[in-house]
């Protein structure tokens, strides 16, 4: 397995992490309000950091001496994994966009044609964890695919 | 001049000419008409031209009989598109941060600011795609 798919399949697990308690937090607080349990879930953040980023430069990714971590195929590997997540983030994000936008305009009573600028931060956050989670499937699939 | 060329051309053309219309209609109305910014902002319906980029596939239609990409063409296609989406990352991820840091986490903003997002992030890519797609292949016909 290369460096490459072993912080794949890490980024999977992080985001997996993610999904899963924020989902059991949103359920379980839901009474306190959307933005309020998303904001106790800061803590996540020390999980995306080394998830998302990549891991820091040591175990268990230590490059051994005189191995070659990082070839041709690998970087066309990571451009093409690269395209397709910023491909399912630009059908993900105007629909998004265009829908809270005539949700608000359309539906809402109060505070009409506004919303909480913690919203648009949220998307940021989750649009990176949309780009990685597309990203990482895709290497995944594609190392899969050479080694047929 | 390859199609990749014609198109990263046109989409540049276009785009600039949508961009510096919007500006000098906003600028027009904003500092020689005295309009208040949000009755100025109306000069950004020029963005409007970049519907034209909608007839690429027309305009540019492809030659049956020739090869129509090989393995470079596709090498610069990505590379401009990573470039392009890279920059547009670093853009989105501080539009959507500004407002928080400006009015706070209990602060509102108008809702219009979400399609602005989207289409200022699409012009970007395009832009940025295209100035790459034309550094990569150079700026002029080179027979090739």
């Amino acid at each position: 397995m290369t460096k490459m798919q072993r912080k794949a399949y890490i980024r999977l697990i992080v985001i997996g992490v993610i999904i899963v308690v924020s989902a059991v937090l949103l359920v379980a607080f839901r009474e306190k309000g959307i933005l309020n349990v998303l904001g106790g879930l800061g803590f996540l953040w020390i999980f995306a950091i080394p998830g998302l980023m990549g891991p820091p430069p040591f175990v268990p990714f230590r490059k051994k001496k005189d191995q070659i971590v990082f070839d041709e195929r690998d970087a066309r590997i990571l451009q093409r994994a690269t395209a397709d997540a910023f491909g399912a983030f630009w059908y993900v994000f105007p629909i998004l966009c265009l829908w809270l936008y005539l949700f608000v305009n359309v539906y809402r009573t109060e505070g009409l044609g506004q919303i909480s600028s913690a919203y648009i931060t949220i998307m940021a956050g989750g649009g990176g964890i949309l780009v990685a989670l597309v990203q990482s499937v895709s290497i995944i699939i594609q190392y899969r695919e050479g080694q047929r | 001049m390859n199609r990749q060329q014609k198109i990263a051309w046109f989409t540049l053309v276009v785009v600039t000419l949508a961009l510096g219309l919007s500006l000098i209609a906003f600028s027009i109305g904003y500092f020689i008409f005295g309009a208040p910014a949000r009755q100025a902002a109306a000069g950004f319906g020029f963005i409007g031209i970049m519907g034209l980029l909608g007839f690429t596939p027309i305009l540019f239609n492809k030659n049956k009989d020739k090869v129509q990409a090989d393995e470079r063409d596709l090498a610069i296609l990505r590379k401009a598109t990573v470039i392009a989406y890279s920059i547009f990352w670093v853009l989105f991820v501080a539009a959507a941060m500004v407002p928080w840091f400006i009015i706070g986490p209990q602060g509102t903003i108008t809702v219009n600011y979400l399609p602005w997002m989207v289409f200022g992030g699409m012009t970007v890519v395009m832009l940025v795609q295209s100035i790459v797609t034309l550094s990569e292949y150079g700026w002029r016909d080179k027979n090739d």
